[in-house]
């Protein structure tokens, strides 16, 4: 069965391949090598693996246990069994999905907030049951109750059970010498698979029972939808989703070691489905890509990530709740969101040139910037504490009292950044350049789409 | 003796595994505390509380080591060591409602899901855990060690009595002795200044009007309003009590495992602070205390009666998996909705 389906795939990935070298090539110009790319796919996975139980009204912070449970798997199988790619995304998402069943049937009944640190729990039990399972291993092969069951389970991962001591985990020091299998056209073509299969369930029965569920559990349960199986279906789903990311790590990575599946893992599998937006299967996914690929863009930040990270997370879940994607759909523009809409490309903007202005000063004693600092700084703030005022001080719906002025000050800003660069006032055109003028341009921009003319 | 036998403890030497809980579980209370509290009058499971643990600790540090601890070591004290507990408790006040005011009150003006302020709150500890690294290192500091009094109180050898001081530490010593309890005057500080503040804040909201305003808006942030009450002010008051219980815990246990002090210590805690605050009933501050307390115990009981003592956060783990499962409003909370 193997072989017939590698004949079929096989031709597949190769054209996969050969498409994605100019693109690859061109990423690792602007800084994303192929490691970076497949860390991307691979977060956006993840971020789908938590959409999916999100969609479902289900706050499960437990992707980052499955993700661990999926890359061990993976590793021993390949390590010990010589296994291929295939066979250990197979059995990688089995077991990640067989473990989900019995956890999901008692922890799905809780809800909201009790259910996210019930499974941030689950995390840090499967993450202390790896770190410890060599020791824990041995004590259940010596036990008189369980050595018959647990044999037979052992012996599914070393050749030689009676041992002394079993290495199958190797503790806190992880496995180390994984074969790397995992090739960027698989990452891919994994993506676009999950893409139809997304696509198509959001237009199904079950994934219109899901959104019913999300809307409200009651109601959804009065109208005839069985609750508890489209839960635990959702959840063992976004588990084998998150054990199949965990496969593809642990085989792209070498090395894996259980800290890195902790609960750090799981919040930023969390941001990722954030950032994205809840409201749409591509949000996590363009999170997923996004989230991972900003610290490696901003070189100069890289010592920052962290709290880039953080920062972006709180941004986004407090002006734009919608994710990346509430950007892209057409709803926002009804019903008065052209305002709102325009107040939030406003502050994005003026929170861009606020941080350029503040934080590269540190960064490399205001060189980034290519140009004479002091100059501009004061420049700025002074347009940025007009833009925070004019933001602050309008109270009413109507746009119109602050469009003109946003309109003015964002032209005239792109417009002298521009003109600086143009005269050779600037050194070089460094990041922080382009971002004041995309920040600029996002001022203007918030302007002119409140501008009250008409019904637009 | 059947008992302690079945127990395992036969070999044990209780009364200092008892002291060591004590003051291990006044530590978690205090932390648990604030969690607590905002969890009660807001709703809000802040995560950002281990974080505000961590920066209580620097705080203290900064405050009695001066400027030295931005760079490296803290070689020898600028102040004396106790303004170490003030700042970090002011600190941690303040960090708290300035959190408060960014990540929390734009979400609650715009009446956003719960799940929301729980997402913005792991925001902020990401945040706060980073600048701490980028200011600090994530070198591992702390205090001058000869300074801090951490070593087990025991009887001197040479026995000059000349102050009456001398006759109590002598008399505490040889208390200590004959039981077999090793205490060191930190971890009497710590059971000190943890049974102060939770007498205190049990006073402060069982018996004042603002503990009675607190508790009003607990009950329902609009019936408060109504009667007049300034809930805004109440939840930055909520908070800096929160923030301040967590500088005092971190402080505290900086001192107590001196030197502790570095950008991951909230980790460990933060979890096991959910565990407490799950186990004692969610937003309840009696709850806190006493799931503090008992999650210590359990945690020295595994650790001294069994072999199983590398996987004591285990244990308290999969406790606090069980209670969620089978009494997810805790021994002393109260029934809650949140179930289906």
């Amino acid at each position: 069965m193997w072989g017939l389906l590698d004949s079929l795939l096989q031709p597949i990935l190769d054209l996969a391949t050969q498409l994605l070298e100019p693109l690859l090539e061109r990423l690792a110009t602007v800084g994303l090598s192929e490691p970076v790319v497949q860390f991307m796919l691979m977060n956006a996975i993840l971020g789908v693996s938590i959409y999916l139980t999100l969609n479902c009204g289900m706050f499960s912070l437990a992707n980052a246990g499955f993700m661990a449970i999926g890359a061990y798997v993976g590793a021993i199988l390949t390590t010990q069994h010589g296994a291929t790619l295939g066979e250990a995304l197979l059995y990688g998402m089995l077991v990640a999905g067989i473990i989900a069943i019995p956890v999901g049937l008692p922890v799905l009944r809780l809800r909201n907030i009790y259910l996210a640190i019930a499974t941030i729990g689950f995390g840090e039990i499967v993450r202390l049951i790896i770190l410890h399972f060599d020791t824990l291993a041995v004590e259940f092969r010596d036990s008189k109750i369980f050595g018959p069951i647990a044999r037979p389970i052992l012996k599914l991962m070393v050749e030689d059970v009676d041992a002394r001591r079993l290495e199958i985990t190797l503790g806190a020091r992880g496995i180390t010498r994984i074969p790397v299998y995992t090739e960027t056209a698989h990452l891919v073509v994994f993506l676009l698979v999950l893409s139809y299969f997304l696509y198509r369930l959001h237009h199904s029965r079950m994934g219109r029972a899901m959104a019913a569920i999300r809307q409200d559990e009651r109601v959804a349960a009065s109208q005839g939808i069985n609750v508890v199986y489209y839960k635990n279906v959702a959840f063992v789903m976004g588990a084998m989703l998150a054990g199949a990311a965990g496969v593809f790590n642990a085989l792209a990575t070498r090395t894996i070691e259980p800290k890195a599946y902790g609960f750090d893992k799981a919040v930023d599998i969390l941001a990722y489905a954030v950032l994205g937006g809840l409201g749409n299967w591509l949000g996590p996914i363009l999170g997923g890509l996004t989230l991972t690929a900003i610290p490696e863009l901003l070189r100069e930040l890289r010592e920052y990530s962290g709290v880039v990270t953080g920062v972006i997370l709180l941004l986004i879940i407090v002006y734009l709740p919608g994710g990346l994607t509430s950007l892209m759909i057409p709803s926002f523009w009804r019903n008065g969101g052209r305002y709102e809409f325009a107040k939030r490309v406003t502050t994005a903007g003026v929170v861009l040139v606020g941080l350029v202005n503040v934080l590269p000063y540190q960064i490399d004693n205001g060189r980034i910037l290519g140009y004479e600092f002091w100059g501009l700084i004061i420049g700025n703030m002074v347009i940025v504490g007009l833009l925070l005022w004019v933001r602050y001080t309008r109270q009413r719906q109507n746009g119109g009292h602050f469009s003109l002025p946003l309109m003015g000050v964002g032209i005239t800003g792109v417009v002298l950044f521009i003109a600086l660069a143009l005269v050779g006032k600037i050194d070089h055109l460094a990041v922080g350049y382009y971002v004041h003028l995309i920040g600029m341009a996002l001022v203007g921009l918030g302007g002119w789409i409140s501008y009250p003319a008409e019904e637009r | 003796m059947e008992i302690l036998h079945f127990l395992g403890l036969e070999n044990a030497n209780i009364p200092a595994q008892l002291m060591n809980a004590i003051w291990l579980g006044s530590l978690y209370s205090l932390f648990a505390l604030g969690y607590a509290i905002v969890f009660s009058v807001l709703g809000i499971l802040n995560l950002s509380h281990s974080a505000i643990f961590m920066w209580g600790a620097y705080f203290g540090l900064a405050a009695s080591c001066g400027t030295s601890v931005y760079d490296g070591k803290c070689v020898e004290l600028n102040h004396a060591l106790w303004t170490a507990i003030p700042a970090a408790i002011i600190g941690g006040g303040i960090l708290a409602v300035v959190i408060d005011r960014i990540a929390f009150y734009p979400l609650r003006k715009r009446n956003a899901p719960r799940l929301s302020q729980l997402i913005s709150s792991i925001g902020v500890a990401i945040i706060l855990v980073n600048l701490a690294q980028l200011r600090f290192t994530a070198e591992r500091k702390g205090f001058p060690i000869a300074d801090v009094p951490n070593t087990p109180i025991n009887v001197p050898n040479g026995l000059d009595i000349e102050q009456p001081l001398d006759v109590a530490r002598l008399a505490l010593a040889l208390v200590f002795q004959e039981s077999g309890v090793s205490i060191s005057p930190i971890q009497i500080l710590v059971i000190i200044v943890a049974i102060l503040l939770m007498v205190g804040l049990s006073y402060v909201v069982a018996r004042t009007r603002l503990g009675k305003a607190m508790r009003t808006v607990a009950f329902n942030a609009r019936v408060g309003n109504l009667l007049g009450i300034n809930t805004e002010l109440i939840y930055m008051i909520a908070f800096f009590i929160s923030g301040a219980l967590a500088g005092s815990a971190g402080i505290l246990f900086a001192l107590a495992r001196n030197p502790a002090v570095d950008p991951f210590m909230g980790d460990s805690l933060a979890l096991k602070g959910l565990t407490v605050i799950v186990l004692g009933g969610l937003g309840s501050i009696r709850g806190a205390v006493v799931g503090g307390f008992l999650i210590a115990l359990i945690e020295v009981y595994i650790n001294t009666a069994t072999k199983y003592g590398y996987l004591d956060q285990a244990f308290v783990f999969m406790l606090f998996f069980f209670i969620l499962l089978v009494r997810p409003q805790g021994i002393l909370g109260q029934p809650i909705e949140d179930r289906a």
